[in-house]
């Protein structure tokens, strides 16, 4: 099976966004694929809005392995199943819990074998910190060295996207815009995790590399 | 010489009929993806109803020529299964059994002349498509030759199936590209582009 990888910083909504999207794509109760740094894999069963309380929050690192649900795209006779995975957001330097540090090296790691690479980024934040500076766009404090080296990464690879999100707070216009002078109008499609919007041109460019 | 032309249009019309069915087929199957991208295809729009549609314009096929159509449809069946070979399908065998069935099934109901001139015809036409849209399959992530095998090495292949097919019958595969030429026409006719996909200019990225 292919994966999707959802990676980004903390908090920019890669946990909201994967529950969201897997109920976007028709699936009624989550059925987790958790894979732990140890290696070993568990199932868990959840409802959609329980995933929504417990999963997802402001708490930074409530997501500490791999957490894979399936989604289903139809293709040929057949249909063809994408793991969506959602993983520990990424931070810059070295983080003072091991446990944390090992889900980092662990999403690291997945993204080299991911067909799909959907790259969050918190739009509102991104305009918030830009929208004072004058003429050319300078990303801030928020569009770290981090963000960067994964675009550097992703833009390697036809399946990697950046999602913008949180489009449905303020300053979130001026950020989308930003990123879309930075890299290729492609790559970037506006999203809000909490709303919903976007996801039908996030699904379809997902699609066929499931 | 009047019925040499009769004969022509005949075989003309099945190949016309016989390509309308495999490409609403196709269609059909990629329904869902084309709604998502705001691509009305005629299959879209006939939703369920393409069954039997698509099923009258194959028996029309068969009636002008039952040879041809068997040959086409098995071909085009085969081939456009070869970048997948190694999938599981709905029917629990991978993908390259069915297109072994298929391809003996072709030349066990009209000889192997005939059916090996209709599967290098179909992947003639299948791999010039995967050439001309290599740079949106890239990005799309759509299952391509091109991509798969390089340009070419597929270009080649391509050239291959040509010749193999115009040995096998040249009028037939010239007719074969005449059809192709109006049903792309048709196709396009019949499709309406609700909003232009972000993937889809045709300018050269590389
Ligand atoms: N307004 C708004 N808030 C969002 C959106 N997506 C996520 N959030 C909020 O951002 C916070 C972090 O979300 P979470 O999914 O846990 O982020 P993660 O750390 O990347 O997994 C939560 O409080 C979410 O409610 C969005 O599209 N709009
Ligand atoms: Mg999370």
């Amino acid at each position: 099976m292919n994966r999707g990888l959802i990676i980004g910083k903390t908090n920019v909504g890669k946990t909201l966004f994967c529950i969201h999207f897997a109920r976007y794509m028709g699936i009624k109760e989550l059925q987790w694929l958790m894979e732990r740094t140890d290696g070993r894999t568990e199932h868990k069963r959840m409802s959609l809005s329980e995933a929504e309380a417990t999963l997802s929050g402001p708490v930074p690192h409530r997501t500490r392995n791999l957490q894979s649900v399936a989604v289903d795209f139809p293709r040929g006779k057949g249909r063809h199943q994408l793991l969506l995975s959602d993983t520990t957001g990424l931070t810059d330097g070295i983080h003072p819990e091991a446990e944390v540090r090992e889900a980092m090296a662990q999403t690291l790691k997945a993204m080299m074998t991911a067909r799909v690479i959907l790259h969050v980024v918190d739009a509102s934040d991104i305009g918030k910190h830009t929208s004072h500076a004058a003429g050319r766009p300078a990303f801030g404090s928020t569009w770290d060295a981090l963000d960067e080296q994964l675009s550097n990464f992703g833009t390697l690879q036809s399946g990697y996207l950046i999602l913008a999100n949180k489009m449905d707070l303020p300053d979130a216009k001026q950020g989308y815009r930003h990123l879309c002078q930075r890299f290729s109008r492609h790559r970037v499609i506006p999203i809000s995790a909490l709303y919903g919007t976007g996801f039908r041109e996030v699904k379809q460019h997902v699609w066929r590399f499931a | 010489m009047y019925g040499d032309l009769l004969e022509v249009g005949r075989t003309l019309l099945c190949l016309v009929l016989a390509g309308a069915t495999i490409k609403l087929m196709d269609d059909y199957l990629d329904a869902e993806y084309d709604i998502c991208r705001g691509k009305h295809t005629l299959a879209v729009k006939l939703s369920r109803g393409t069954l039997p549609y698509a099923l009258v314009l194959g028996l029309l096929a068969a009636y002008l020529n039952l040879d041809i159509t068997i040959s086409v449809f098995f071909g085009s069946y085969a081939a456009g299964m070869l970048t997948t070979w190694r999938e599981k399908l709905p029917t629990r065998v991978p993908a390259f059994i069915e297109i072994i069935v298929a391809f003996g099934l072709s030349t066990l109901l009209v000889g192997w002349h005939i059916a090996l001139w209709g599967a290098c015809l179909m992947a003639m036409f299948d791999w010039l498509d995967d050439l001309v849209d290599r740079m949106t399959d890239h990005k799309t992530g759509q299952r391509n030759m091109a991509l798969r095998i390089g340009v070419v090495e597929t270009t080649l292949l391509t050239l291959i199936v040509m010749c193999a097919a115009i040995l096998l019958n040249a009028w037939w595969t010239a007719l074969g590209f005449i059809a192709l030429t109006m049903l792309t026409m048709l196709s396009e006719a019949t499709t309406s582009t609700l909003w232009q996909a972000l993937d889809e200019d045709n300018g050269v990225h590389l």
